[in-house]
């Protein structure tokens, strides 16, 4: 736990400082908000994030995506964090397309169907589902612009229309800190804090601030997994890490990229920008 | 991304200027291929859509991610892409080159530490590098390289590298910014990009990757005077917590604070506390620039959002009248009477145009010193505004921080940014172009 009487900010900080300051101008903007979680590392960050911009308090839900195809053990975080932190906890499932209700005929499922089919309806479908039952303006999101190119183009606030697309032809400009703090009517602006922070940042972050995080991240039995989704598509990596000192250490030398291991990326060429247009993450 | 630098420091922000054609996109993509900051899954998407366009290897895919500019071949929108060697780490941001995306450039050099402009030995000095130039200078932009491209297609020649270095140089003095370094290279074939160019041994100086690594990143401004801009007041605990950034100088507790705008009698407390939640939450007892923090104060005063605390040595201005500069982007023209908002900081208020003088259009660099009537889009000129409310703010060339301004179109539900304006001193005026 740094003390703020030093003389210089180290990145750590200033990522940090950016980070609070942006969740404070979205607080101020827009009162129905948000924040989607996933209890990966990037999530946990970001509640840690907001309990330090609003001095120990989350003052808006936070959101699961549940596409019922969760890791147990995230689960079983799930349950430990809303315990722990104390906020207001909202799951939402797409129940029609996962159940094959309402107007699908047949479930959705990694059984059946395509990632790119599966991640659409049970996450991007789902989002819009919650976001319309409960009325928010704004979503806090984790992405990380190093995560994939085309997150790599993202605003810190980024605005989405009434079908939850993407114009990325049209960005408003961010210029000296000054925001988009208004909506296109039906839109939801998607606050995004963690666009600068690289994995590496993350990483330290979780270790200097003793950030909870699951267990998955770590190395068993010679895997571990360095990005978590959905688990029929995500899959782990080799490795020995078992400390975060040990997973930086090989983040430092490692040739591949982190969502590697996520099917639902790779599946075609554009994969990730025509999920994103459509109002992914 | 793959990241190797072991460095703590803050990566140094470069944003890529050029003409479009002149090969940005190339060099950037080259520069992340040569320094081995690319993952072997990007490597593979990377030879997978070259292919597919019917291109051996086109570094230039690597960021031109969007479907439309893939094949288009051109830039849309800024990519921010982190990428790092031993000797430093970066963030090199590439903004496109067309007209009309102009306001993307200038997200980008606001977000600046450095700028590449990138000109083509071909075509030489161009009406968008001026643009660009002018927006650096506009914006005090010390760090600047120049890269010389398409050296290949000249066969490496050295008097045509050296025709278009010296009408840069009388550019940059035009524009009295300090000489930048100028680099020779063909970006496509990687010539002085990461690597030294045999192919152009009259050159001697550095390639530009070394030339990145001599940069530094922006210096925060704790030794300034005091100005913490309030963001919001948080009522969730007994006292109430004033929340915002420490934009320059230091605040320590027990110091008495000096709340701005003033109107009749002076707003001043003592610093009670700053307070902080974290794993083990020690008491702090001063916070310097550039920290995000919560305090709470001795006395009961009305604090709100906009306001500007400052010690009593070294105050910020106040003002209802306002001296800008200001780089127009909207369609439609400013003019005198013209009513927008003014965003500073925090502050939001409505401003209306007095006078427009100086207007100087960025490509013929033409000085109109008459008052002029019109501000049209992409022109720089000086602006009265006459303020509906006290504006805090210092001048520009004193503290950046406190003296820039963004101008959104008033009256409609969704204001879009329109300009983008620095607070000149009023002497400033007389040391214009």
């Amino acid at each position: 736990m740094r003390l703020l009487s030093t003389f210089s900010m180290e990145h750590l900080d200033r990522l940090e400082s950016t980070s609070i300051y942006l969740l404070r101008e979205a607080y101020y903007g827009f009162p129905k908000m948000g924040m989607l979680w996933s209890m990966g590392k990037d999530s946990n960050v970001l509640l840690a994030l907001v309990q330090k911009a609003f001095v120990g308090q989350i003052p808006f839900p936070i959101i699961h995506i549940d596409t019922t195809y969760e890791f147990p053990e995230m689960m079983a975080f799930r349950s430990w964090a809303q315990e722990h932190y104390g906020f207001t906890l909202i799951v939402h499932i797409n129940e029609d397309a996962r159940f094959g209700r309402g107007a699908y005929c047949s479930p959705i499922g990694y059984e059946t169907h395509d990632p790119l089919t599966v991640t659409h309806e049970l996450k991007t479908v789902a989002l819009a589902q919650c976001l319309r039952e409960h009325g928010f303006e704004a979503l806090i999101t984790g992405i990380r612009r190093d995560e994939d190119a085309t997150r790599a183009k993202e605003r810190y606030f980024s605005p989405r229309d009434a079908h939850g697309a993407w114009d990325y032809q049209d960005q408003p400009p961010e210029l000296w800190d000054h925001l988009m703090m208004e909506n296109q009517p039906g839109g939801h602006m998607r606050i995004q804090p963690l666009l600068d922070w690289s994995e590496r940042d993350i990483w330290r972050y979780i270790e200097r601030e003793g950030i909870p995080i699951p267990q998955m991240y770590f190395a068993r039995d010679g895997k571990r997994y360095r990005s978590l989704g959905c688990s029929p598509i995500t899959l782990p990596i080799e490795s020995e890490a078992t400390t975060i000192a040990e997973i930086i250490e090989e983040l430092v030398h490692t040739q591949h990229s982190e969502r590697a291991g996520r099917a639902q990326d790779h599946q075609e060429r554009y994969a990730m920008q025509k999920l994103r247009a459509k109002g992914f993450l | 991304m793959v990241s190797s630098s072991l460095s703590a420091a803050s990566p140094v922000r470069v944003i890529t200027l050029g003409h479009v054609d002149h090969g940005k996109s190339t060099l950037l993509g080259r520069l992340l291929y040569d320094a081995h900051a690319l993952s072997k899954e990007q490597l593979v998407a990377l030879e997978k859509a070259s292919m597919a366009e019917g291109k051996e290897l086109e570094p230039a895919f690597l960021l031109d991610a969007f479907l439309e500019e893939q094949a288009e071949n051109i830039t849309i929108d800024t990519t921010s892409i982190p990428f790092a060697t031993i000797n430093g780490s970066f963030i090199m941001m590439d903004a496109p080159g067309h007209r009309e995306f102009l306001k993307n450039m200038l997200t980008g050099v606001c977000a600046a530490d450095a700028a590449i402009v990138l000109v083509s030995v071909i075509d030489g000095l161009q009406d968008q590098t001026r643009r660009h130039v002018h927006v650096l200078s506009l914006l005090g932009m010390q760090q600047v390289i120049v890269v010389i491209n398409k050296l290949d297609r000249v066969a490496y020649s050295k008097q045509a590298f050296e025709k278009v270095a010296a009408s840069m140089q009388e550019l940059f003095n035009e524009f009295r910014l300090p000489q930048p370094r100028i680099i020779p290279a063909a970006a496509l074939l990687g010539e002085n990009v990461a690597s030294p160019s045999p192919q152009m041994p009259w050159y001697e100086g550095p390639t530009l990757l070394q030339c990145l690594e001599l940069l530094t990143a922006v210096t925060s401004f704790e030794q300034g005077p005091l100005r913490f801009v309030v963001q919001d007041v948080y009522c969730f605990y007994k006292d109430p917590l004033i929340v915002g950034r420490v934009e320059s100088g230091s605040l320590t507790i027990g110091e008495e604070l000096v709340f701005w705008p003033q109107a009749g009698e002076v707003r001043k407390s003592r610093l009670q506390s700053i307070e902080q939640w974290g794993a083990a939450p020690l008491k702090a007892t001063k916070a310097t620039a550039g920290q995000s923090i919560a305090i709470t104060l001795s006395g009961c005063l009305a604090i709100q959002r906009g306001d500007v605390a400052s010690s009593s040595v070294d105050p910020p201005m106040q003002s209802h009248d306002l001296f800008i500069r200001l780089f127009w982007l909207d369609s439609a023209s400013l003019s005198v009477g013209h009513e927008m908002i003014l965003q500073l900081g925090t502050q939001r208020l409505l401003a209306r145009v007095s006078l427009i003088e100086h207007v100087v259009d960025a490509t013929t660099m033409n000085v109109n010193t008459e008052c002029a009537p019109l501000l049209q889009q992409h022109e720089v000129g000086d602006v009265t505004l006459y303020l509906e409310h006290p504006l805090v703010y210092d001048s520009y060339h004193k503290l950046p921080l406190m003296g820039r301004v963004v101008m959104r179109r008033a009256y409609t539900r969704l204001s879009r940014l329109v300009g983008a304006g620095i607070i000149l001193a009023t002497n400033e005026a007389a040391m214009i172009l």
